[in-house]
């Protein structure tokens, strides 16, 4: 008891109290009322459901395998490409001001993408499908990258390989 | 004084980079927008409102795992215009400039106009970098939080 006193003193003593509270409740709140990029549909695996091994192995195949294909066709086809993977963080450069970047976000099990023509993207992992589909319109994450890639620069990134 | 000192000594840590990369030595340049540093520095509308009052919607989106959240209050008046907002955030300095920069983007729109402003507009005008535009979407997001749980209390009240 004593212990958890302590934890939880400290912890106040970092964020003020209010702040604490009303997150705690303010994010049950916001799971209950509504959908945002923030949270994983009902249908879509969760974060408690899904051990983070299991992710991160499903993760680096996926970021891998973009990897692959974006070496393969980009330094062909765009003059100044440049792809590069290191720690779950996939970044590629059409040029200097057109980057994507493509990152594990482990505590909610998602892949999060920015890309500079189409913004902010967060994807979820579709046990049904074996896609990473969007948080907000459904679109699967290769999907989006084919429909930007192929029509700007000719790379074609395939589907998922189902395995 | 102090903190003037500070801030003079943190733009000045922040020019050593270019120093060195002047010296052929490889440097990943990861410097925040002077745009972003105001709005870390003097952020705008930071508070609370009273969430209980009829007039206040509050939006709260992001998870502490994650790596941000952000409060977004705003009052309207017996209109529908937002009239005072106020914001407080848990994160990086661009969610907190993208947080600060959305309080003072819809003061004065009513709900619905507010409710169309995008991240981009806030990304471009605080240039913020490809990894940080998940910042600007949480904005976008607490802005379209905050007009629902107002909408929601309206519509209760009828």
């Amino acid at each position: 008891m004593i212990t958890k006193l302590f934890c939880y003193d400290s912890v106040a003593k970092r964020y003020s109290n209010s702040l604490i509270r009303s997150f705690s409740s303010g994010i049950l709140q916001s799971k209950q009322k509504f959908s945002t990029n923030t949270l994983s549909s009902p249908q879509q695996a969760t974060a408690e459901n899904w051990s983070e091994q299991d992710y991160i192995l499903q993760a680096d195949k996926t970021l891998e395998d973009l990897y692959d294909c974006l070496a393969e066709q980009g330094y062909e086809k765009v003059p100044n490409f440049d792809v590069e993977l290191s720690q779950g963080v996939l970044t590629f450069k059409l040029d200097e001001n057109r980057t994507y970047v493509l990152n594990t976000q482990r505590p909610n099990r998602q892949l999060w993408l920015s890309s500079p023509f189409s913004g902010p993207w967060r994807f979820s992992w579709n046990f049904t499908q074996r896609e990473w589909k969007s948080t907000r319109t459904g679109i699967q994450l290769r999907t989006l990258l084919n429909e930007e890639l192929k029509g700007l620069v000719g790379i074609h990134i395939p589907p998922e390989e189902v395995s | 004084m102090a903190l003037s000192f500070l801030s003079r000594v943190s733009s000045q840590l922040c020019r050593i980079p270019k120093t060195i990369e002047s010296q052929s030595i490889q440097f990943n340049k990861r410097l925040y927008h002077e745009k972003v540093v105001d709005h870390y520095e003097n952020p705008r509308n930071v508070g609370s409102l009273d969430k209980n009052d009829k007039y206040v919607g509050t939006g709260l989106v992001g998870a502490p795992a994650c790596g941000d959240v952000m409060k977004l209050q705003i009052r309207v008046d017996e209109t529908g215009k937002i009239v005072e907002s106020r914001f407080k955030t848990f994160g990086c300095g661009s969610a907190i400039a993208s947080s600060s920069y959305a309080t003072e983007l819809i003061k004065g729109k009513t709900l619905e106009q507010a409710g169309q402003i995008r991240n981009r507009e806030i990304a471009e005008e605080l240039k913020l970098p490809p990894v940080k535009l998940h910042c600007s979407m949480l904005a976008e997001d607490a802005i379209k939080a905050a007009i629902k749980d107002l909408e929601k209390k309206q519509k209760e009240c009828k």
